[in-house]
């Protein structure tokens, strides 16, 4: 039997504003996470930018473990285009509403 | 327990409570960071390649800690700081300006202290020393930090900047 795989969410903070509902945006933000954690981390870990969670934060899906390697390679990200920017990963949860509600609080 | 950090900027009571932290002191204002031991109000942090000025530095009661500036060991200056109780404190902030290879090489030198700190009894803490706000890790991306350099030294796990 094939196991339903498990994820997790990572809540993010940019420390400038981020349009991550465009997908140029996200794609960049998923490449950059790949040059980190290489391309066997990206296949394992899967990371995808999910949902917008504020004006500067936002949701990353990641398979369950990975979590971990994930906040370490945005902890490497300075640069976005250019433009200085730093990335937080506040939190993590198994559930994608616990971190809008937290991010909404935090107003993100 | 509260983890802390150091930066050499004013960091927000409200951004370091989401960061994680309990605080962020601030250099300039919380402590002092220098090349040489000198006399100050503030505890002092002496940041140094010199062996003999880190030797110096940890003898003095007003330092708080030693950094070894490119993460060069002397084991002389951590056999001393063990037994004056002092603190190394690595800084993480140098591992995220450089090239993938920079990063290794340094992951490497630090990988060094910490063996030596840990043989000897050292006390060894991470702190960002951020000059700006994307510089800053949040608690959780540096518990992975200590993760990546900590997770192989026998009986060591994490190296956070902590009170208890």
């Amino acid at each position: 039997m094939i196991a339903r795989p498990k994820n997790r969410y990572v809540l993010v903070e940019a420390t400038a504003p981020l349009d991550v509902g465009d997908k140029v945006v996200s794609n960049k933000i998923i490449s950059l996470l790949c040059a980190e954690i290489g391309a066997i981390g990206y296949v394992r870990g899967h990371p995808k930018v999910v949902c917008r969670a504020g004006e500067r934060a936002f949701i990353v899906r990641v398979n369950r473990g990975y979590e971990g390697g994930i906040a370490l390679a945005f902890s490497f990200i300075k640069d976005l285009d250019g433009s200085p920017v730093g990335f937080f990963t506040l939190r993590t949860s198994g559930s994608l509403k616990k971190l809008v509600e937290l991010s909404r609080k935090a107003g993100l | 327990m509260g983890y802390f950090d150091i930066a050499r900027f004013g960091v927000g009571e409200d951004l370091c409570k989401r960061l994680g932290y309990k605080k962020i002191y601030c250099v300039g204002k919380d402590l002092v960071v220098s090349g040489r031991t000198e006399k100050t109000d503030l505890p002092l942090i002496v940041i140094s390649k010199d062996p003999g000025t880190l030797i110096g530095a940890v003898r003095d009661s007003c330092v708080a800690g030693i950094v070894f500036e490119d993460n060069e060991l002397a084991k002389k200056v951590v056999e001393k700081a063990a037994e004056m109780g002092k603190t190394v404190f690595l800084v993480v902030g140098q591992l995220m300006k450089t090239t993938v290879k920079e990063r290794g090489v340094r992951v490497g030198r630090m990988r060094k202290i910490i063996l030596a700190s840990r043989k000897m009894g050292a006390r060894v803490s991470l702190v960002s020393f951020a000059d700006s706000e994307h510089m800053l890790l949040s608690a959780m991306q540096m518990s992975e930090v200590s993760r990546l350099l900590f997770d192989d030294v026998p009986g060591l796990f994490g190296g956070m900047f902590y009170d208890s």
